[in-house]
């Protein structure tokens, strides 16, 4: 999992989660 | 403006926000505020044309952190908080017509860990006591936008509800020196008729005390307290479980059925809570296809809950129902 937080309008942070790679990984695992 | 205010009479607190009165209610779908910014369209609240599971902090917040002023003083009797918290709204996905339900089982494995990561985070937070992650679904529980989302609620108190469910927990424990929900799931699996479905890690049922005609829970057969104990293959199994419950919930009546999903785990208030368990509770508003069930007079004002079904009969019901 890969968090990239920024910040948006009225000085509030956003926070992305990506999976694309992980989620691979995991599929295998499963 | 936003406070808490104590309820003398209940000892619990209320959280005024009139600033909420504003917030955006049911936009049009070209004008989600939760959808992905498309070029040249207008700025929603993601400003990417694509993603995956976002968190971010509610315009429209019931608490926040630093709290602003409150409105009124308080008293002795009338005792007044600021609403320090936080408030966060969790876009299940990009698809605006999309439901949790139609999500794949690896993204439900994937939104269990920002779940995870959202407990961690906000728990360490010295003005969070409590870190509340649920749902609302459909415009019968009053949703205002459509956009498939959860939020979380980090409180500064533990709320009463998850109170009570510790001291109940906490004195059957000193009773019995056992745990009282793994008890609950003895009796169960004991029982039967009330499971829906089950995997290697989790049971789902229709409680002997369900207060809705359609709830069920979802427990973790091992004894943990909050998502971050999870192994990994527990997680997978609540993914599954989790997807097998909510398209049987779909294909109860062939509509995707409103509900209500709660996340009932440890408080992060620092104190150890060795004898609570982690679970999961859906509440549907509806008792049959055209019939809601309301909090009327006595659930509302007496806290009697009256359930016109047996749990027994909804629990076959629904474990009859295929899960595609």
């Amino acid at each position: 999992m890969k968090k990239e937080k920024i910040g948006i309008s009225g000085e509030r942070t956003l926070i992305y989660y990506n999976f694309s790679k992980k989620t691979k990984e995991s599929e295998e695992k499963k | 403006m936003s406070e808490l205010r104590w309820h003398p009479l209940l000892k619990e607190w209320v959280i005024t926000a009139t600033h909420r009165q504003d917030r955006t209610f049911l936009p049009p779908k070209d004008y989600c505020p939760l959808c992905p910014t498309k070029p040249g369209a207008f700025p929603t609240e993601v400003p990417a044309e694509d993603y995956e599971i976002v968190v971010f902090e509610n315009k429209f917040p019931s608490l926040q952190y630093p709290a602003p002023e409150e409105a009124v003083e308080g008293s002795e009797l009338y005792m007044v908080r600021p609403a320090a918290g936080v408030c966060e709204v969790v876009l299940y996905s990009s698809r605006h017509e999309s439901t949790l339900a139609a999500e794949s089982e690896e993204t439900i494995r994937n939104l269990i860990e920002v779940w995870t990561d959202r407990y961690n985070e906000l728990g360490s937070k010295d003005y969070v006591d409590y870190v509340f992650i649920f749902e609302n679904k459909g415009k019968e529980i009053g949703v205002t936008i459509t956009h498939p989302h959860g939020q979380i609620y980090a409180y500064p108190f533990v709320p009463p509800m998850i109170l009570r469910e510790l001291d109940a927990s906490r004195e059957h424990h000193e009773n019995t020196g056992r745990c009282l929900m793994c008890d609950i799931i003895g009796e169960e699996k004991r029982d039967g008729r009330r499971i829906v479905c089950e995997n290697g890690s989790f049971l789902a049922a229709v409680p002997f005390y369900a207060r809705y005609p359609y709830e069920v829970h979802i427990f973790s057969k091992a004894h943990k307290g909050s998502l971050p104990e999870f192994t990994d293959q527990e997680r997978w199994d609540l993914a599954k479980i989790l997807k097998q419950m909510l398209l049987k919930y779909d294909n109860l009546w062939g509509m995707s059925l409103p509900y209500m999903m709660v996340l009932h785990q440890n408080p992060t208030n620092g104190e150890r809570y060795d004898y609570y368990h982690f679970h999961i509770e859906f509440y549907p508003p509806y008792r049959t296809k055209e019939k809601l069930k309301y909090l009327a007079g006595s659930e509302s004002g007496a806290g009697v809950f009256i359930n016109d079904t047996l749990a027994e009969e909804k629990a076959a019901e629904l474990r009859e129902i295929e899960p595609k």
